[in-house]
């Protein structure tokens, strides 16, 4: 807007005068006005300004409030504001008041030879009226700025003199002097201004006559001293109050001494809203005034006739404008539109169309349209009108060039161009000072505030528009509004960057057309309103206007976040320093620095059309700036076929595109990271296998592919270095050309390089570490890959990758290290370059697995090739094919174990195991052993004893866990051992382990072990039952008449019982054992008896027995039990164990034999007290009782029946008959025993024949069958019955009795004879 | 006085990287179109947090000296398309375009993407502009016979 008269932009705020107030240099600048010295009324006075600190202080806050807040006090949602806007300005003690009329006119100035005489002077007006022939307009001119300014600076809504209390000393009539002095002033001055309340025809009036300005008067009185120090103050002010006729708090306001800045403040904001008010009335008088002067619908009489002068149109678009202007004072925006529309109105249809186009009228015109629309434009974007507004500024471009195109230049002319620029920037200046909240930049919320949610829902506007009732204000010209119209694009009003660039935009047709203009052309032939005549326009530089513009758009869409069409502003302004560098050579470093800053963003998103404009424009800068690192990145970016386009012409040669360049300086060195880049070169580095061990030999493939321009040459790079992370040793591949193959005769893209044995280890410096070189060829053709097999020994263990892969290139000019990550998720884009299509397509060829791996294979190319092989890729399985594992050095020791016994460890046995190391390493190794044995009962794991292998030394006794050495070992011997441990006393699951540790000789730091583990479930050796029964003792029993003479104390005297007990006993494991030996202990008795064990006769010399678990074996123990004392009748018990000495019967022969012992526990056998019982007992031999021959078939059965108490007892016994036998023996009786007595009765039984049911098999397979001999013997006393117990082999007792076991062989026999019988 | 028509189109990917832009007509300078389809983006990312309806139209992103407005418009898997429309000078005489007008021309769009992206043979990676001539063809299609109030 700068180009417009600012009186004609400015918004309009009521003025307020400040009067001698502060030092002359902090007054306003003295506005000029015609005939303002000479005519004007001037306001004299002599007191002097105040410039105490005081009054600067009150200065500074007047001059704080000077037209701030304008729109900040804009009404919201049609609110009084609520602090009023003022234009305040500061002036010295005299003040020229403008004139009201003009001189009149000196005579020469209107004689005229046509006109004859001089004419009488008919009225006089304004100075700057079109009728007063001084005046700029005169005679046919509308609107000159003076108007304004006269408005705007001089001519006050308000008039503040600002005087000062005298308080230097407490002199009374000094005071007095001083006081009288400033009454006298202040009604000098007062004269001058009409006083409150004055009817308003006092202005309305034309007559010179009447001096006084409706300018309402006030006084602000300072003082420097308070109240306590100087008493007479408050009589003082009503004093002078009194003489002056000032009201206080209306015309007179008094500032106290200290006051504070705050207290100023308040009392600035007092002051002016109090005037507030008045000076709303004073510019609605003027508008009234205005108004009539309109409705008069007359030109008013001239000065002096003229023959040319303002149609009655123009008149009353004069009147429209100044209606405008003085609404506008009064901040009623909607008012001001109203009459500015109407004004425009009338300039289009009466002025321009009645002015000629070259004159200075149809310039002014043109300046009052457009500032006349951008107040109208305002006045819209005040009251929220948004798309009014931006629909009013469009439609004025329009009506503008539809008015050029008709009358004027028409619209290709520089100047339009340079008129829309301009007109651009004014709508984005006007939307920058109205700062509107709609389309502010946001603010992001602090962190953590409880706005953040509600901040988030709200988006940054770009425009605003579209509210209700815009369409009815539209612009005039062809669209006319209308309810319900369509909104265009257009009509959004956007935010003012949109406009700064629009503008630079057409900035830069301006400069195009410019250029076209022929340099000897007329002035008149070219439109030159408000911009440069066609002789300057030609050699007009806009660069630096467009740059300007450019920054402000770009700060404008920065603050709103838009990062890229900031970015694109960063690039037009490169180019135009770009431009500009051009022309005057210097300025190419800036735009280097904007361009490489807008590549970024280009690059990150894939832009390759647009990153490529702006990469051969850094190459350009780079070239013209000196700048080599530039021109090489660019230029190696720019190789990258895949993406960019090929330049015709350009020679793509990385080596030599700094050649011809003086402007570089300095040999540049670079670093350039292959995520920062596009680039041309790929790389991928392959393991042959993602595991492998320390001591291998690992291969890998590098390979490295160019997607360069096809023209472009083949790049040679001096050294190409690895890195890895991990225990791997970098890798540097020197170039040399003696390395370089003959041309290729096969058309293959692909070549395949074999380092495998040609790296060598090598230092740069003794201390630094080592590293791995080979020479080898590192040019790389455009479309070539080349694929470098190399191998490693791998030194230590631990995970290795792939890092990174420095392209060195080496050249006169300059020396680049290009550094290609080579890890999966840098090359995929995630750094500041998005992923190029090869990336993406090696992305696609994925494996199973995940993987992209390849490895490159040579195979055989077919029966058309002739046996010659080309290169194929074979997909890898892994995932990051990058990546390896290195495992620690396998152990080659070879260790077995064997044990002694096959099958289950036996508890309390004695482990033999043999051990076994055979060294296949390729060295000497000292070994050691260690065993460990694993879910041991118990705390403390056995001793294991080593046996000396030559049986010479004696055993070794170690505990576990600890190392047993086994000694050197020379490659390819093996050493044997053999240790025993004795296994647990309780079943367990156990298992052993056996690691050789060891260690080559010449690797005393690397441990390696290898462990043999074997699974080893201990378990009891047998399974056994036992049963308990008793016996009939054969022994009599001791004579109740008769005691012994040599009665020794100890000897027990009690009736000795005997008992049975039957072990039946399998092998629990699957071997057979041997019984060698059993024996039956007895630990402890109770009940106060003597147990011993009758020695078997079958047991004691008795063969061992085999037992395996399909064959069990009986033992049986006889137990003779004896109470101490006969009266003692007391239930006993006897706790006996079973103690067993076996050995296997299949160890193997060279194993020793070994017989183990095992002590079975056996539940406690219990001995029922003394009570009479009846004992069943099978004899063999003819019972006594019997007197008959031996029948075959028939068994002999006794019954003994036993009485231990002391009392004679009666039983009565009964034999009961049974369909199954015969028997022979009393059926019916009475017996009678003695105390301490026993009685047996015999019975033969014969069993008829086998009952197929009662048929069964006895242990040991003897066919028999059970019978069941019923004997019921009842106590005839106690009418108890007796149980019959078994007292015998052969008599079994179940749940329903006694049964006797019958060989079925004698059964047969028998039944055959019954049956001849 | 010009008539409004599309001036171009453009495909931009999940990834802000372009997948196809077609000026009409075709010889007019693409990179201008690139710099302006670009500078979009930043209206889809300053306004895609609060589009939590699921409506694709994004509608008027903005519009450039006053000849030129871009309207954008957004799949559900990301993909952007965006067509600039030329108003003709931006004059007030121009009919100004109705609101959703060009949503059929964004669901042509959108269908003649779809079609493109279900070819099993088509590599969906937007790492390389679309070569599909089927699919340029349609946009094609649609950029030049399209005129406001036209159906395709």
């Amino acid at each position: 807007m700068d180009a417009y008269p600012p009186e004609l932009v400015t918004h309009e705020a009521p003025l307020l005068i400040v009067s001698g107030l502060g030092s002359p240099e902090r007054h306003s600048p003295p506005s000029t006005y015609p005939q303002l010295e000479q005519n004007g009324s001037l306001i004299a006075c002599a007191v002097a300004p105040v410039t105490t600190p005081a009054g600067e202080l009150l200065l500074d806050y007047f001059l704080k409030t000077d037209c701030s807040g304008i729109w900040a006090a804009r009404p919201a949602e049609r609110q009084k504001p609520q602090t009023p806007a003022w234009r305040i300005r500061a002036v010295g003690r005299d003040y020229t008041l403008p004139p009201r009329k003009a001189r009149p006119p000196a005579d020469e100035h209107f004689t005229t030879p046509l006109e004859g005489p001089p004419t009488r002077i008919q009225a006089l007006h304004s100075p700057i009226s079109p009728l007063s022939p001084s005046s700029p307009l005169y005679p046919d001119g509308v609107l000159t700025p003076l108007w304004l300014r006269k408005h705007q600076t001089l001519l006050p809504a308000a008039f503040c003199a600002a005087y000062e209390l005298y308080t230097d000393t407490n002199d009374g009539p000094l005071q007095n002097q001083h006081d009288n002095a400033l009454i006298a002033a202040i009604n000098h001055q007062k004269r001058f201004f009409a006083p409150p309340g004055s009817s308003p025809a006092a202005i309305s009036s034309d007559d010179i006559r009447s001096p006084a300005f409706r300018s309402r008067f006030v006084v602000a009185l300072l003082s420097e001293k308070s109240i306590l120090s100087s008493p007479r103050i408050d009589e003082r002010l009503s004093y002078i109050k009194r003489s002056t006729g000032l009201v206080p708090g209306i015309t007179f306001f008094f500032l106290p001494a200290h006051s504070s800045p705050v207290e100023v403040h308040q009392f600035v904001a007092t002051l002016l809203t109090t005037l507030h008010p008045h000076a709303i009335d004073y510019y609605r008088e003027l508008s009234k005034h205005t108004r009539r002067k309109r409705n008069r619908g007359s030109v008013p009489p001239p000065t002096v006739p003229s023959s040319r002068a303002l149609s009655l149109h123009a008149w009353s678009l004069r009147y429209e404008l100044k209606l405008g202007v003085f609404a506008e004072f009064r901040q009623e925006l909607d008012v001001a539109a109203r009459s500015y529309e109407a004004a425009y109105e009338k300039l289009f249809a009466e002025v321009f169309e009645t002015t000629t186009s070259w004159s200075e009228r149809w310039t002014e015109a043109r300046l009052l349209a457009d500032t006349l629309t951008l107040r109208i434009v305002r006045c819209h974007l005040w009251n929220e009108q948004y798309t009014a507004a931006k629909r009013r500024w469009g439609s004025h471009v329009v009506q503008m060039a539809a008015v050029l195109d008709r009358k004027g230049l028409g619209t290709e002319t520089y100047g339009f161009s340079a008129w829309m620029a301009r007109w651009n920037r004014c709508l984005a200046e006007l939307l920058q000072a109205a700062n509107l909240a709609v389309l502010a930049p946001l603010v992001p919320p602090a962190r953590g505030s409880l706005l953040d949610v509600d901040g988030a829902r709200e988006a940054q506007a770009l425009y605003v528009g579209g509210e209700k009732g815009s369409a009815a204000v539209s612009g005039g010209g062809g669209g006319g509004g209308g309810v319900g119209e369509r909104m265009a694009a257009a009509d959004y009003l956007h935010h003012p960057g949109f406009y700064y660039l629009a503008a630079a935009e057409h900035l830069g047709e301006r400069a195009q057309r410019g250029k076209r203009v022929s340099v000897g052309a007329k002035e008149s032939s070219y439109d030159t309103y408000l911009c440069l005549p066609p002789a300057e326009e030609v050699v007009w530089e806009g660069e630096g206007p467009r740059i300007a513009l450019l920054g402000l758009a770009r700060r404008e869409f920065e603050a709103r976040g838009q990062r890229r069409m900031a970015c694109g502003v960063v690039y037009s302004v490169a180019k135009l320093r770009m431009a500009a560098a051009a022309r005057s050579g210097v300025g190419w470093g800036e735009a280097l620095k904007d361009l490489r800053a807008a590549a970024g963003v280009y690059r990150r998103e894939g832009w390759w059309e647009v990153l490529e404009e702006v990469l051969w424009s850094v190459v350009e800068c780079g070239r013209m700036s000196g700048d080599g690192g530039s021109v090489v990145v660019a230029g190696l970016e720019l190789l990258c076929g895949e993406v960019f386009r090929e330049r015709r012409g350009w020679r793509y040669d990385l080596g030599r595109c700094l050649e011809g360049i003086e402007a570089v300086k300095v040999r540049p060195t670079m670093v350039v990271r292959g995520g920062d880049v596009v680039s041309f070169l790929t790389a991928t580095y392959t393991f042959s296998t993602p595991k492998i061990h320390v001591g291998d030999l690992i291969t890998s493939q590098l390979s490295i592919t160019s997607t360069a321009h096809p023209s472009s040459t083949p790049i040679t790079f001096t050294e190409l270095k690895l890195t890895f992370e991990g225990p791997l040793k970098p890798i540097h591949l020197h170039h040399s050309s003696s390395c370089v193959p003959p041309p290729p005769t096969t058309t293959s893209r692909v070549t395949k390089l074999d380092l495998k044995n040609k790296l060598t280890e090598q230092h740069t410096t003794p201390d630094a570490p080592s590293f791995l070189a080979a020479d080898t060829d590192l040019t790389l053709a455009p479309g070539e890959t080349k694929v470098f097999e190399l191998a490693a020994v791998l030194r230590e263990a631990g995970d290795a990758k792939a890092v990174c892969a420095t392209f060195v290139f080496v050249s006169d000019g300059f020396e680049l290290d290009f550094m290609l990550m080579l890890e999966a998720d840098e090359e995929e884009g995630g750094g500041g370059v998005h992923i190029l299509p090869s990336a993406a397509a090696r992305r696609r060829q994925v494996t199973a697995n995940g993987g992209s791996g390849a490895w490159w294979i040579e195979a055989p190319l077919g029966a058309a090739g002739g046996g010659t092989t080309e290169l194929r890729r074979k997909p890898l399985r892994a995932v990051e094919p990058g990546r390896v594992e290195i495992l620690p050095r396998p152990p080659k020791m070879d260790v077995t174990a064997r044990s002694a016994v096959v099958g289950d460890v036996y508890v309390n046995e004695i482990v033999r195991i043999e051990f076994g190391a055979c060294n296949g390493e390729d060295e000497e190794a000292v070994v050691g052993v260690e065993v460990k044995i694993l879910g041991w009962p118990g705390e403390e794991p056995p001793k294991i004893t080593w046996l000396s292998p030559d049986s010479s030394a004696e055993a070794e006794q170690l505990a576990t866990t600890a190392h047993y050495p086994l000694g050197r070992l020379p490659p390819g011997a093996s050493a044997k051992r053999t240790f025993t441990f004795p296994s647990p006393s309780i079943p367990a699951d156990c298992a052993i382990e056996i690691t050789a540790h060891y260690h080559l000789v010449s690797d005393p730091e690397t441990p390696i072990s290898k462990p043999v583990v074997a699974e080893m479930p201990v378990i009891n050796p047998f399974r056994t039952s036992f049963d308990f029964s008793p016996r009939v003792h054969p022994d009599p029993w001791p004579d109740y008449f008769s005691l012994p003479d040599d009665l020794a104390p100890e000897q027990p005297l009690g009736i000795t019982q005997r008992w049975a007990l039957t072990v039946t006993i399998a092998a629990q494991g699957e071997g057979t054992l041997l019984l060698t030996e059993w024996a039956l202990p007895v630990h402890a008795v109770a009940g106060g008896i003597v147990a011993t064990v009758v020695a078997d006769a079958a047991a004691a010399g008795g063969q061992p027995k085999a037992l395996n678990s399909g064959a069990p074996a009986t033992l049986t123990f006889l137990l003779d039990v004896q109470k101490m004392s006969l009266e003692d009748r007391r239930a006993a018990s006897a706790d006996v164990a079973l103690s067993l000495s076996w050995r296997r019967t299949d160890t193997s022969p060279e194993w020793p034999e070994v017989t183990n012992t095992t002590l079975l526990p056996v539940p406690r056998l219990p001995v029922p007290g003394s009570e009479p019982r009846v004992l069943a007992a099978v004899v063999s031999a003819p019972a006594p009782v019997s007197p008959s021959a031996d029948v075959p078939g028939v068994l002999h059965l006794q019954y003994v029946l036993e009485n231990p108490t002391n009392y004679f007892l009666t039983f009565s016994v009964v034999m009961e008959a049974s369909e199954g036998f015969a028997f022979s023996g009393p059926k019916q009786t009475v017996v009678q025993v003695l105390p301490v007595a026993r009685v047996a009765l015999g019975y033969r039984l014969f069993v008829y024949r086998a009952d197929a049911a009662a048929m069964g098999e006895r242990r040991g397979g003897e066919k028999g069958v059970w019978v069941r001999p019923a004997l019921r013997v009842v106590d005839r006393y106690f009418n108890k019955t007796l149980r019959v117990s078994p007292g015998s082999e052969g008599v079994g007792l179940d749940k329903n009795g006694v049964m006797v076991w019958v060989p079925t062989g004698e059964v047969e026999e028998g039944g055959k004879v019954v049956e001849e019988l | 006085m010009s008539s409004t028509r599309i001036a171009c189109i453009a495909i931009i990917g999940k990834n802000n990287s372009p997948l196809h832009l077609s000026p009409f007509p075709a010889t007019s300078n693409t990179l201008k179109y690139h710099f302006l389809t670009h500078a979009t983006l930043d209206v889809f990312q300053a306004r895609l947090p609060l589009k939590s309806n699921g409506d694709s139209d994004f509608g008027l992103l903005y519009s450039v000296d006053e000849g030129l407005a871009a309207y954008g418009w957004l799949t559900n898997t990301g993909v952007k398309i965006i067509v600039v429309v030329d108003v003709g000078g931006g004059g007030a005489g121009t009919p100004a375009m109705k609101d959703g007008e060009l949503k059929p021309v964004f669901r042509a769009l959108q269908t003649a993407y779809i079609q493109l992206v279900c070819n099993p043979f088509y590599e969906n990676d937007e790492a390389k502009p679309i070569t599909s001539k089927r699919f340029i063809e349609e946009v094609k299609r649609i950029g030049e016979n399209w005129t406001p109030g036209f159906a395709l």
